[in-house]
């Protein structure tokens, strides 16, 4: 770091300014131009302290209810493929499914019409896409704020657009 | 380019098809049934780098030609129904014509379809991408004839 230049000039990276030449703080400092996130520490301290009036067991299980429920809901739908295994105790809130006919950003885009947004394509992680044999696939992601209501309209809608779209 | 209209004739009765679908979904499965009228397809053994079409979320290959008869002749395919099916749209509006004309059509008839209006811009970017390498392959093409 000590060999490093400034990338960008600016307030709080300055140590003094004149006419003949500047010099900048030492550290990381001199990388940190401008007015610091301000704004993002104080939201990210009132989203801690959100979290921290709930229940972490709780919320998993909330979470872990309402996937474990989806993925069995989608994996009866016909043509639809659950990958991983959602009703583990120790698994996330996401549900990664493809469809055999519907390709996975057609089936985003039509999800999107109902109101549904889910992730596409291989997540960043291409290695387990390969080891998996598939291109891609879809993924519902639920959290604390998401209701089995949402979950029962989701899956009503993606029934809707297989029997709509899917070869038959 | 007739008749206020920036798109060939034939194109005409898709566009009033599109145009009068009820909503998104109705054009989306639209497209899906002309993914699989594509009347001149780029067979998956012949999609490589050389054709690829960039800036499409999904893979999209294009190839462009002219017949015996010196005419233009657009062959595509893609991975996603949705592309496809503008692919098709496409061919059918610029196979057959001289490739000076192709050169010079216009994108408007996707507007009119009301197709790029449902599409996210991402899509819409990658249709225009499409479009925007079968002209330039037209007016390369044009120099032949």
């Amino acid at each position: 770091m000590e060999q490093m230049a400034p990338f960008m000039t600016g307030g709080s990276m300055i140590k003094t300014v004149s006419v003949e030449g500047s010099t900048f703080q030492e550290g990381h400092a001199m990388l940190e131009t401008g007015t610091p996130r301000i704004a993002e520490a104080i939201g990210w301290g009132a989203a801690v302290e959100w979290l921290d009036r709930h229940d972490m067991k709780e919320i998993h299980s909330h979470i872990n209810r309402i996937a474990s429920w989806t993925a069995e809901q989608i994996s009866e739908i016909d043509g639809i493929t659950v990958y991983g295994d959602p009703t583990r105790g120790d698994s996330s809130g996401a549900v990664s499914f493809l469809h055999e006919s519907i390709q996975s950003q057609d089936l985003a885009l039509l999800l999107d019409e109902g109101g549904f947004a889910v992730r596409t394509g291989h997540h960043c992680a291409q290695p387990l896409m390969d080891a998996l044999g598939v291109p891609s696939t879809n993924r519902a992601s639920f959290w604390l704020y998401n209701t089995m209501d949402e979950a029962e309209a989701f899956v009503e809608h993606l029934r809707y657009v297989v029997d709509r779209f899917s070869d038959k | 380019m007739d008749d206020g209209r920036s798109w060939p004739e034939q194109l005409d009765s898709i566009v009033e098809e599109f145009s009068s679908c009820f909503d998104s979904m109705e054009r989306y499965e639209l497209l899906f049934q002309y993914a699989k009228r594509n009347p001149s397809p780029l067979p998956v053994e012949e999609w490589d780098d050389g054709n690829q079409v960039h800036g499409c979320q999904s893979r999209a290959h294009v190839s462009c030609d002219l017949d015996e008869e010196g005419q233009f002749v657009l062959r595509g395919g893609a991975d996603a129904q949705i592309v496809q099916g503008l692919i098709a749209v496409t061919a059918i509006a610029v196979n057959g014509m001289s490739p000076s004309y192709v050169a010079a059509m216009s994108p408007e008839f996707a507007d009119s379809m009301g197709i790029r209006s449902s599409l996210t811009p991402s899509r819409a970017n990658g249709f225009l991408n499409m479009f925007k390498r079968v002209q330039e392959e037209a007016s390369s093409l044009s120099g032949r004839t």
